[in-house]
C-alpha cells in the first residue's frame, strides 16, 4: 500500500504465513473437520458451536439441499430423498449394496453407469455426490473458521477400504473443492492423536468400531514413528448394524412387518436412541411413533441389548485375532488398546475388547473426535507446517492385490499388509503369434477364486510389438501409493515399447463422469469465487478510500494544484469502480490511484519528518 | 536430503549402509530403515510437484521392498546369492530324494495334529524339531557364502524355502487351535 500504512509494532504478519490445512473424518454417521491451532488439534465447530455434523443429506423437489442436522430432522418424514450413510455406499456397485443393505429406503436408478445412482428430489445422486455435499460444507466452515483458503485436507477413511472406495472417496473431495494431501486410515489416525497426546511409545492396537466400519490396526510407535504392523477389519460392520437389530427386536415384540420406509425410519431412530443410552442406563422405556396413529411402547434392558448384538461384537474379536496374527506380536506385547469410533460407547463392547487383549482400554479422548484430530495433526506435517522429522506414519495396503489367472484363480501380485507405498512387477507373454493387446483383470482379496474377491480393473495392454508367441516380455508394474491407491505401468522387455494401459474401473467412475460432476461443481466454484474476488477488491478499494480521504483532510495542503487534480481524478474512477462488477477494474483504479498519489506519500513523509525532528536538539537522537 | 536416481542402483545393503553378509542386527536394521522413511517417504514432499512426488513414491517402494528382503532371513540369503551372481533357478538343482521325504513326513506328521489328543503340545514340540533343524541350516549358510561355495549355500537356501512353507502351515494351525479355545 503506497500510503505507508505501518502496522503496529510487535505485529508485523510473518513472512511465510502458515498453509491452512485440516483433516477431515468423513464419517458414516457424523463428519468433523479439525485444525491444529497454536500445536494443538481441535474440532472447529459450526456456527451455532456444533463439532458434529450428521453425515445426512437431503434432496429437495426445488433443487435446493440440505445437509446435516436439517437434513436429519427430515429422515423419517422424507426417507426417499434424504440420504444417510453413504459412507456404506460409496465405491460399491449397485448388486453389491442391494445384498448387503435390504432395509435401504432409496430408489436406485439404472444409467448405465458403474456407479449406483439414487432418484432423490429432482435429480438423480451417487454416493460419491451425497459424500462432496458433506465435504463441501466441512470446507466451508473451515474456511470460515481459519480465515481463507485451504491449503489441502487430509481426509480419512477405514483402513479395510478398498482402492475403489478410497478413489471414490479421494473424487468426492475433489468434486468438494478439496486438494487431497492423503487418505489417511481412521485408526492410523487415532493413534497419532493418542500417541503424541501421551508421548509413548510401544505397541498400540486401535479398535475403531463407527457408525457403518470396523477396523483394527497393530501399531508400534517410537520416535514419532508411527508404523503400522498389520490391519484388518470388515467395512460392513457398525454401529448401523447394531440399530438394524434392534429395530427387528422391536418390530417382533409387536409382530408388526414394518415395510412403510417411514416407519422404519421411526424404528431405527428409536433403536439409536435406546441403543446410546442403554450406554449408561441398565434398561429404557421406548416409545415409538410408527405414523397412522400407531404407537408401541416396551421396554428394552441392557442385558437383552447385549444378545442381541454379542455376536457382531464376536465377529470384531475374531477380526482383532486376526490382525495380531498378523502382526507377528503375542497379546502381551501390546501396550495400549484405544476405543475409537460411537460405537464404543457400548460397555459390552470395551469390555470385551479389554479382555481380548488383556488390558484396560482407552477412552479419554472422545471417540467421536479422535480421528478428526489425528488427521489435523498429519494435515499441518503434509503442508509443511512441521518436519516429518517430528512424526512420520509408515502405513500398509490392507487387502492383498492380484490378478486373475487360467480357471478363475488369483495370483497375488502384493501380499496384505504389505508396507506402503509399494511396487512389485510381473512378467506376462503373449498367448498367439502376432498378438498385440492382452487383458489383465485386477482384484483385491484374500480368497483364492476371483469370484470370492472384489474385482478392482481390467486392465488392457495395447500396442504390443507383434512377435511369435511367447517370445514378448511384457512386465506390469503394480504401484500402490501412500494413499493406498493402484496405479499400473507396463512395458515390453525386449522392445522397450511402452504398451500402453487402459484401465477400467469396475466399480467406480468413470473419468468422463468425474470431470462431468467437476465441471458441474466448477460452474458453482468460479461463481463462488468470482464473487469473492469482488468482495476482496471492494474491501481492498474501501480501505485504500479512507486512508486518502483521511490523508487528504490533515495534508490536503502538502499538494499543489496539479498533484492535486491527478489525485481527485483517479479518486473519482476508483469510486464509480468500485460500484461496478468488474474486480479487475476495481484493482486497476487502486493501482491507478496509489501511482497519483506517490508525490503525496512522499510529501507528507517528509513532512512528518519535520514535524517529528522539530523543536528536537540533535544529541536527543 | 533427498534422494538420487544413483541410491535406486544400490543394492539393498548398500542402501542400508550395511555390509555384504548374512549376519544382520535386527534393531539396527529396523533403525536404519525408520531413518531412510524419515527422509524420503511421499510425505515429506507433500508440497512438491508432481514429479518430485511420483518420486519419492517409487524410491520409498525401493526402501519398502528392500527392508522386506533383509529383514525376512530366507529372502535375505537369497538375496545374498544373487548379489554373489548366482542364480538359483537357473542352476535347477535338485534336492536329495532324502530331503523331499522327509518334508513329506513332516508335513503328514503336521496334518495329524488336530486328531491327536493334545494338538497344542504335539504342534509345539514338532515347532522346536523343526526349528533346530532350520538353525542349523542358517548356522552353516554364512560359512558356505565365505568359502564361495554357492552351490551348497544355494541349496540351504532352498532348503530353508520348505522349511518356511511349513512354519507358515504351523502357524495357521496354532491360530486355528487358538481360536477354538476362546
Amino acid at each position: 500500500m503506497a500510503l505507508l500504512q505501518i502496522s503496529e509494532p510487535g505485529q508485523t504478519p510473518k513472512p511465510h504465513a502458515r498453509r491452512l490445512a485440516v483433516g477431515i473424518d468423513l464419517g458414516t454417521t457424523h463428519s468433523l473437520v479439525a485444525a491444529v491451532r497454536d500445536g494443538a488439534p481441535w474440532v472447529i465447530p459450526d456456527a451455532e458451536g456444533r463439532r458434529l455434523l450428521p453425515s445426512i443429506v437431503r434432496y429437495g423437489m426445488d433443487g435446493n439441499t440440505e445437509v446435516g442436522v436439517n437434513a436429519r430432522a427430515a429422515a423419517i418424514s422424507d426417507p426417499v430423498n434424504t440420504i444417510i450413510s453413504a459412507k456404506r455406499l460409496i465405491g460399491r456397485g449397485v448388486e453389491d449394496i442391494r445384498e448387503r443393505y435390504q432395509h435401504l429406503p432409496y430408489d436406485f436408478a439404472d444409467n448405465g453407469s458403474m456407479v449406483p445412482v439414487m432418484r432423490a428430489g429432482n435429480r438423480t445422486v451417487n454416493a460419491v455426490e451425497v459424500s462432496a455435499e458433506i465435504l463441501r460444507v466441512l470446507r466451508k466452515r473451515a474456511e470460515a473458521a481459519l480465515g481463507g483458503e485451504l491449503y489441502g485436507a487430509v481426509i480419512t477413511v477405514p483402513a479395510y477400504f478398498d482402492d475403489a472406495q478410497r478413489q471414490a472417496t479421494k473424487d468426492a473431495a475433489r468434486l468438494a473443492g478439496l486438494n487431497v494431501l492423503r487418505l489417511l486410515n481412521e485408526p492410523t489416525a487415532a493413534a497419532v492423536a493418542y500417541g503424541l497426546d501421551r508421548g509413548a511409545g510401544g505397541h498400540i492396537a486401535v479398535y475403531d468400531l463407527g457408525g457403518g466400519t470396523f477396523d483394527i490396526s497393530i501399531l508400534s510407535l517410537e520416535r514419532g514413528v508411527f508404523q503400522v504392523l498389520a490391519t484388518a477389519g470388515d467395512t460392513a460392520l457398525g454401529g448401523d448394524d447394531f440399530d438394524g437389530l434392534i429395530a427387528d427386536w422391536i418390530s417382533r415384540q409387536d409382530g408388526m412387518e414394518v415395510k412403510d420406509r417411514s416407519a422404519r425410519r421411526a424404528l431405527i431412530e428409536a433403536a439409536i436412541d435406546a441403543k446410546e443410552r442403554l450406554s449408561t442406563e441398565m434398561a429404557v422405556e421406548l416409545n415409538v411413533d410408527l405414523g397412522a396413529g400407531k404407537i408401541w411402547k416396551g421396554n428394552l434392558d441392557r442385558r437383552t441389548l447385549e444378545e442381541l448384538v454379542k455376536p457382531l461384537i464376536d465377529r470384531t474379536l475374531k477380526i482383532c485375532q486376526r490382525a495380531l496374527r498378523d502382526s507377528g506380536l503375542e497379546k502381551a506385547e501390546i501396550d495400549e488398546v484405544v476405543m475409537v469410533g460411537g460405537s464404543t460407547r457400548i460397555p459390552l463392547v470395551r469390555e470385551k475388547a479389554g479382555r481380548l487383549f488383556g488390558r484396560a482400554v482407552l477412552t479419554d479422548i472422545d471417540p467421536d473426535q479422535v480421528v478428526a484430530l489425528g488427521a489435523a495433526v498429519q494435515a499441518d506435517v503434509l503442508a509443511g507446517n512441521k518436519t516429518a522429522d517430528e512424526m512420520l506414519l509408515l502405513d500398509v495396503t490392507p487387502l492383498s492385490l492380484g490378478i486373475e489367472t487360467m480357471g478363475g484363480l488369483v495370483e497375488k501380485i502384493i501380499p496384505r499388509n504389505s508396507a506402503l507405498p509399494i511396487s512389485r512387477a510381473q512378467e506376462f507373454t503373449t498367448f498367439k503369434d502376432g498378438q498385440t493387446a492382452m487383458a489383465i483383470h485386477v482384484v483385491q482379496g484374500e480368497r483364492e477364486m476371483v469370484s470370492a474377491c472384489r474385482s478392482l480393473a481390467r486392465f488392457e495392454l495395447r500396442n504390443i510389438p507383434p512377435m511369435l508367441a511367447g517370445a514378448a516380455r511384457i512386465r506390469v508394474t503394480f504401484q500402490v501409493d501412500a494413499d493406498g491407491l493402484l496405479s499400473v505401468a507396463a512395458e515390453e522387455l525386449t522392445t522397450g515399447v511402452a504398451t500402453s494401459v487402459q484401465v477400467k474401473p469396475s466399480f467406480g467412475l468413470s473419468d468422463a463422469e468425474i470431470s462431468d460432476m467437476l465441471e458441474a461443481s466448477v460452474r458453482n466454484a468460479a461463481a463462488d469465487q468470482a464473487d469473492r474476488r469482488l468482495q476482496e477488491q471492494k474491501v481492498a478499494a474501501e480501505r485504500v478510500l479512507t486512508a486518502l480521504d483521511t490523508a487528504l483532510r490533515q495534508d490536503g495542503a502538502l499538494l499543489d494544484q496539479q498533484e492535486r487534480v491527478a489525485i481527485d481524478e483517479a479518486r473519482a474512477i476508483l469510486l464509480a469502480a468500485k460500484e461496478g462488477a468488474d474486480p479487475a477494474a476495481i484493482r486497476q483504479a487502486v493501482k491507478s490511484l496509489e501511482a497519483a498519489s506517490e508525490s503525496f506519500v512522499m510529501h507528507r513523509m517528509n513532512a512528518g519528518i519535520r514535524r517529528a525532528v522539530a523543536g528536537h536538539r540533535i544529541d536527543e537522537y | 536430503m533427498l534422494m538420487k536416481e544413483a541410491d535406486l542402483k544400490k543394492n539393498y545393503f548398500e542402501l542400508f549402509e550395511l555390509p555384504l553378509q548374512f549376519e544382520v542386527e535386527e534393531r539396527e536394521l529396523a533403525d536404519r530403515y525408520k531413518n531412510l522413511q524419515r527422509r524420503l517417504h511421499p510425505d515429506t514432499v507433500a508440497t512438491a510437484d508432481d514429479r518430485q512426488k511420483r518420486f519419492a513414491v517409487q524410491t520409498a517402494a525401493y526402501v519398502n521392498e528392500a527392508y522386506r528382503i533383509l529383514s525376512n532371513p530366507v529372502d535375505r540369503a537369497g538375496y545374498l546369492l544373487q548379489q554373489a551372481g548366482y542364480k538359483p533357478d537357473a542352476a535347477d538343482r535338485q534336492l536329495t530324494p532324502e530331503f523331499l521325504m522327509r518334508q513329506i513326513q513332516l508335513r503328514e506328521e503336521l496334518e495329524a495334529i488336530p486328531g491327536t489328543e493334545n494338538p497344542r503340545e504335539c504342534l509345539l514340540e514338532l515347532r522346536e524339531r523343526i526349528d533346530r533343524e532350520i538353525d542349523a541350516l542358517y548356522g552353516s549358510f554364512p560359512e558356505r557364502m565365505r568359502r564361495g561355495d554357492y552351490t551348497a549355500a544355494g541349496d540351504i537356501v532352498r532348503k530353508l524355502q520348505f522349511f518356511q512353507r511349513l512354519q507358515d502351515e504351523m502357524d495357521e494351525l496354532q491360530f486355528e487351535l487358538e481360536e477354538e479355545l476362546d
